[in-house]
């Protein structure tokens, strides 16, 4: 049983082949710049070593179109025809209120999703394009969507609405929606197995740090809170977005600086977190280079990006009343010794307590347990693997161990 | 299927502004121009136009890179010969076009889409001397272009239909509104600013008003961003005398005769932002200067020693 995953983006295509048998990934890579005269294929297949290819890709169809060719060509492919892939999953940013879990792809779906295209201008069309591309070229494979807002769809109204005007969510659905919810599911369920317990009687605090960030707050196996909100703009602070801020600054700005409001969607976007504090990179990476004698901005930076989780961290423990886990994952959160540290320090009131050495080695992909013995929430470091997710919920699906339309295992 | 190759004839203000847009739509561009130093300033005031919305944060470094590294120049119109699309963006005479269609229509695939700039002139005048005049449409962008957000799509009665498809996506990709009008001089935006300019100017010549107070009404009065005068300026005035009489020859409206006071000032070197000077003066920046509107005053017999006197 072989199953495809696909990531569409503005202009990028994601791809993975599992063999769903042993969840070995057969082939995968990234198609870069669609949409440009210039593309570029990066491919690692199973056996060879990773080739790069620049060609014209007109669109998603074609990019996929190329995908496809990759994978059953002589040199590079890995499967003999087409045939082999039994299923795709896609991953669908914004499914809106309509799905609370991972669907079959059907007209009906789809239509859904393209009504969610108003909340992710950017991301849902190139989601749906691929999805239409695959089902011209196979037509008769089944194929799934799994969606980023799903998984936070079990939070109560309190948590989810803001305090506007009623009718901005009655009319138009302005509301909390967060996102990452791939993420935060595998890594809160993975969290139950190390600690070997079962998922649904524990309260877990997810920390998924990468280019864009967010918490849940995860009770008995339910998000019931989540950092982002109606955008991915809201919460903690990222690379380049701004997380929480006081929205009349945003007002403010614009009449001081008459700005336009593509200029402020940039300005919040991608000139604002830890890139705007330090003035000097939006990499983590960068800034915790020589930790703490890099420069005085690039400590700041951190101190605001660590502070930011503490207060989500003491918030979440606050919401579900009391906490068993806290787990980092993602880029840096799987890979910062230091993020984590600035983080966990001085939080022995609630709990939270880690060990140095652990915390240190727990790194590039390693998983496991960085807290000391004694501490009463365990810190988990577990990396995330959203597309293996995409591809176990494709196969739930098509085996019938899912509802095809709600995703909720079948009875 | 979008067009990720536009080729672009002129590098004055507009062509510079195309390529910028069509640049950040993610596509190539490639500017053509028979002067060197035309496409050295081009690409000069691109990349300083870019640099001054990095500072209002409405763009990345690293955007800019991309978009920098998508524009090419080439002196030689020859290379048009591959091109899919063409939008040309020379000045507006109407010989000039007439003889750059007509060597393009040599040049190029009977298939590839020929757009004009033209604000005043005929398209099917344009595309007279074609043997394929169907792949010929007007994209009339307004200036500049990357600040306005609308696009006149002008058809003539030869244009086709995948002529007109392809222009509206290409128009579309750029993230603008399509306003779709048949052939005639002046189309929607230009047939009705410019006798709005031309009777602010008589207003003044009139001796009714001051240039601050004649944009200011227009301006609060009718919630336009700029007024009519102020327009004038950043056009060009030289420009506005050239664009009114194609219309006027075209048409005959006397609507479209232009003001004497326009040309009074063109000719004594009054042509507005470009020149530092028409109805208001300019720093060496462009930022008008405060206070310096006409008035009525300033442009009679008396005026025309003080205006000279306050320039130099």
């Amino acid at each position: 049983m072989n199953i495809l995953v696909l990531n569409c983006g503005s202009s990028s295509i994601k791809y993975q082949l599992f063999n769903m048998k042993d969840q070995s990934i057969l082939a995968k890579g990234l198609v870069n710049r669609v949409g440009m005269a210039n593309a570029c294929i990066d491919h690692i297949s199973g056996r060879g070593p990773k080739i790069q290819i620049i060609t014209d890709v007109i669109d998603h169809h074609d990019g996929i179109k190329k995908v496809f060719d990759l994978l059953v060509s002589k040199d590079h492919g890995v499967i003999g025809s087409l045939d082999e892939i039994n299923a795709v999953g896609h991953r669908v940013v914004h499914a809106g209120e309509k799905f609370a879990g991972s669907v079959l792809l059907t007209d009906d779906v789809l239509e859904a999703l393209r009504e969610c295209i108003i909340f992710a201008p950017l991301h849902n069309p190139p989601n749906l394009r691929g999805i239409e591309a695959v089902s011209e070229y196979l037509p008769k494979v089944k194929q799934a969507g799994v969606f980023d807002t799903a998984f936070h769809q079990t939070m109560p109204i309190k948590a989810f609405l803001y305090a506007l005007p009623k009718v901005f969510y009655d009319k138009d659905r302005i509301r909390r929606y967060g996102f990452h919810g791939t993420s935060h599911r595998f890594v809160s369920k993975r969290a139950a197995i190390l600690l070997k317990k079962p998922y649904e009687t524990l309260k877990i605090i997810s920390i998924h740090l990468g280019n864009g960030c967010s918490m849940a707050a995860i009770d008995c196996g339910k998000s019931v809170d989540t950092s982002m909100g109606h955008t991915p703009v809201e919460g903690l602070v990222m690379g380049t977005r701004v997380g929480d801020i006081d929205p009349a600054i945003v007002l403010h700005i614009m009449k001081k600086y008459e700005l336009a409001i593509h200029e402020v969607d940039n300005l919040l976007n991608k000139h604002s977190g830890v890139l705007g504090i330090s003035g000097e990179s939006n990499d983590l990476r960068d800034l915790e280079e020589g930790w703490p004698n890099r420069s005085p901005k690039a400590n700041l930076a951190l101190e605001v990006y660590s502070y930011r989780i503490r207060k989500y961290i003491g918030a979440y423990m606050a919401v579900m009343n009391g906490c068993d886990a806290i787990v980092f994952t993602a880029g840096v959160g799987e890979n910062s010794s230091i993020v984590r540290d600035l983080v966990c320090q001085n939080l022995d009131f609630l709990g939270i307590r880690i060990d140095t050495s652990l915390n240190k080695k727990t790194v590039r992909g390693a998983e496991g347990d960085i807290s000391t013995s004694d501490a009463r929430v365990r810190t988990l470091v577990i990396p995330t693997n959203e597309e293996l997710v995409i591809a176990e919920d494709t196969l739930e699906l098509i085996e019938g161990r899912l509802d095809p339309k709600t995703g909720k295992p079948a009875k | 299927m979008s067009q990720n190759r536009v080729f672009i004839i002129g590098a004055g203000y507009m062509g510079q502004g195309l390529a910028q847009i069509i640049a950040r739509s993610g596509s190539e561009v490639i500017l053509i121009d028979s002067s060197e130093e035309a496409l050295k300033n081009c690409l000069v005031h691109i990349s300083s136009d870019l640099d001054v919305e990095i500072a209002r944060w409405g763009l990345t470094a690293s955007e800019k890179r991309a978009m920098m590294s998508r524009i090419s120049t080439s002196k030689n119109i020859e290379d048009v010969c591959t091109a899919s699309f063409v939008i040309e963006a020379i000045p507006e005479i109407l010989k000039e076009k007439q003889i750059l269609f007509a060597h393009l229509d040599k040049l190029c695939s009977p298939d590839t889409i020929l757009a004009s700039n033209t604000a005043t002139l005929a398209i099917g005048e344009i595309s007279r001397r074609m043997r394929y005049p169907e792949r010929v449409i007007g994209l009339h962008f307004l200036s500049p272009a990357p600040k306005t957000l609308v696009v006149e799509v002008v058809r003539s009665i030869n244009t086709s239909d995948r002529t007109l498809q392809i222009a509206l996506r290409f128009v579309k990709m750029l993230e603008k509104t399509p306003i779709f009008v048949y052939e005639n001089p002046g189309s929607i935006t230009t047939r009705i600013m410019l006798p709005m300019i031309n009777e602010a100017v008589r207003v003044l010549a009139e001796n009714i008003a001051t240039c601050d107070d004649i944009d200011n009404a227009m301006k609060i009065g009718y919630g336009m961003k700029v007024g009519p005068l102020a327009m004038a300026d950043f056009i060009g005035l030289d420009s506005i005398v050239v664009w009114t009489e194609n219309i006027h020859q075209e048409t005959g409206e006397m609507s479209f005769v232009p003001a004497k006071l326009l040309r009074k000032m063109v000719r004594a070197g009054f042509s507005g932002l470009k020149s530092g000077r028409g109805f208001y003066r300019y720093d060496k920046d462009g930022h008008r200067i405060e206070g310096s509107g006409l008035k009525p005053c300033d442009v009679g017999i008396n005026g025309l020693k003080k205006l000279n006197g306050g320039v130099e």
